[in-house]
């Protein structure tokens, strides 16, 4: 973690961001989340926007930004890789469980091609290849391309339990820095380091270099 | 001759009998029986939802609970979870927040109750109506208040920011009030300030109301200016009502939460954030029961400790 999540390159990483938010970002946006971004598009505040796929369905029927108003597309490449990121979290199976047959039955239905194929037809999203690489996929919906590109790039999350956790001390350090102007991007991240080093003890795990 | 009773009336007295015994079980109570009798369902309960988990939470401080780790065996860990809180940077960082709210806040509530309470204790007509649109306010929900300013304050379609802009020429969508570092800690305080006046101006109003007309009128005979009499009668005597405001809105603004949460969520970053809030977010988002646990029994003891020093100032002028 040390000298990762604090690397020269998350801080320029960190330090970028806070110039992306302090430029283009739609006045009272401070603690914005889907719902905001999503109303700063559709009412013309924001001519760009970055969202979930789930909305963009939404977006393309809408009759003001709609229709041939609108374009997909995918994040733009960094300085030092082209990534993006899988957005909601992996069905997981709760150790603890009285029912972890049936959740593993589950999965097992969920991830059949056919029921992958249908839960994309009805508005779900699947990243299963064999519904992704069928011929027919970048015609299904207009953003179909975009997501089939984003898929290919996707860099994959932590599955940790303390998941909340550890998003609820980055969501304060990088808005301290970025929102609240409160020290630099280098303080910030050394900061979270601190605070998932704290969570992670607390988990009972072994935090190298501590 | 044979005596017949009828059933029912042998019934009736049976049952009278009954009726008689009962009497006279409830006649047997002591006056202290009655009286436990009657107050024993609300200390039943006044322990079951306040002291139990009072001692409970005393308890779960010590210990390393985490709920979203309930996985893991709880340990005892002593006083690790105050030692890390009085050691947290941080959390002093919020107790200066929540400090700088409570004074400012109530500084205000207190000049501008105490102004209204001076307006309104003059009689003059429609005085009634003024005095109940004035209290609206502080009859609406927290969390009433919140949502609604939260609208006011919309920098795109808010009226607040029309009307600043009305009045300042600056562009009504160039600046946020709830999302500025520099603007969002007034913003509690102003929307804190236009709920709670009126309650402060009550309190005052009752004082004001207490002073008897006589010392006012000694006063005139004396030739004492309005100034003289406000200085030397009229503050002195309504000093114990204000102070008791001042009681009452320091501990409620201390544990402020349900407002500003609804305004800024303790943002921008964490400008706002009371401790209140960071300790809803230690206890409910990161599930951190045994270290919110030591958070709460330090609060309370700093609300209850300053408050026992501030009753005793408060008897002694009274005393004066």
């Amino acid at each position: 973690m040390q000298g990762f999540v604090n690397s020269a390159n998350a801080i320029k990483g960190l330090e970028f961001y806070k110039e992306l938010y302090k430029c283009c970002t739609a006045p009272g946006l401070t603690n914005a989340y889907m719902q905001e971004g999503l109303d700063a598009f559709k009412s013309g505040q924001v001519a760009m926007q970055m969202n979930w796929f789930a909305f963009f369905p939404g977006l393309y029927k809408d009759p003001n930004v709609g229709g041939d108003k609108i374009g997909f597309f995918v994040n733009p490449a960094g300085p030092n890789g082209h990534f993006t990121q899988l957005g909601g979290q992996g069905i997981s199976v709760v150790a603890t469980s009285d029912h972890q047959d049936d959740a593993l039955r589950y999965i097992k239905w969920f991830a059949q091609p056919k029921v992958q194929q249908k839960w994309w037809e009805i508005g779900g999203y699947s990243a299963l290849k064999a519904v992704v690489d069928a011929p027919g996929f970048p015609k299904s919906a207009p953003f179909a391309p975009q997501f089939l590109e984003s898929m290919a790039i996707v860099k994959d999350f932590w599955a940790e339990p303390s998941y909340a956790q550890l998003l609820l001390d980055t969501q304060k350090r990088v808005h301290d820095y970025v929102v609240a102007d409160k020290g630099t991007a280098q303080q910030a991240l050394d900061l979270l380091v601190k605070d998932w080093t704290k969570v992670f003890k607390e988990q009972g795990k072994q935090v190298a270099g501590q | 001759m044979t005596a017949i009773i009828h059933p029912d009336a042998s019934a009736d007295r049976i049952s009278e009998r009954a009726r008689f015994k009962a009497a006279r079980r409830v006649r047997g109570l002591s006056d202290r029986g009655i009286a436990w009798l009657f107050v024993a369902p609300t200390i039943a309960l006044l322990l079951a939802i306040n002291i139990f988990p009072l001692i409970w939470m005393i308890r779960l401080s010590f210990t390393s609970l985490n709920l979203s780790m309930s996985y893991l065996p709880t340990r005892f860990v002593g006083l690790d979870n105050f030692n890390d809180i009085l050691t947290d940077e941080d959390v002093w960082a919020r107790l200066q927040t929540t400090a700088s709210f409570v004074v400012w806040s109530v500084a205000l509530e207190v000049l501008i109750g105490f102004g209204l309470a001076l307006l309104i204790n003059r009689q003059f007509r429609s005085h009634s109506f003024w005095t109940t649109i004035i209290l609206l306010p502080m009859m609406l929900s927290p969390a009433v208040v919140g949502n609604f300013w939260t609208l006011l304050f919309q920098p795109q379609i808010g009226p607040f920011n029309y009307v600043v802009g009305l009045f300042t020429g600056i562009p009504p969508s160039s600046f946020s009030m709830t999302g500025e570092v520099a603007l969002a800690p007034w913003t509690i305080v102003l929307v804190d300030t236009w709920m709670w006046s009126p309650y402060v101006m009550l309190i005052c109003l009752a004082g004001l109301r207490s002073i008897p007309d006589y010392i006012y009128e000694a006063a005139e005979v004396d030739r004492a200016s309005s100034l003289r009499q406000f200085w030397s009668i009229t503050l002195p005597m309504v000093m114990p009502f204000l102070m008791l405001a001042v009681l009452f809105r320091a501990i409620e603004n201390f544990k402020m939460f349900d407002m500003v949460n609804l305004l800024t969520s303790g943002g921008p970053g964490s400008t706002t954030e009371l401790v209140s809030i960071t300790l809803k977010r230690d206890a409910f988002e990161k599930w951190r029961t045994g270290y919110s646990s030591a958070l709460a029994i330090i609060l309370f003891v700093t609300v209850f400790g300053a408050a026992n020093i501030y009753v005793k100032v408060l008897n002694r002028v009274k005393q004066r």
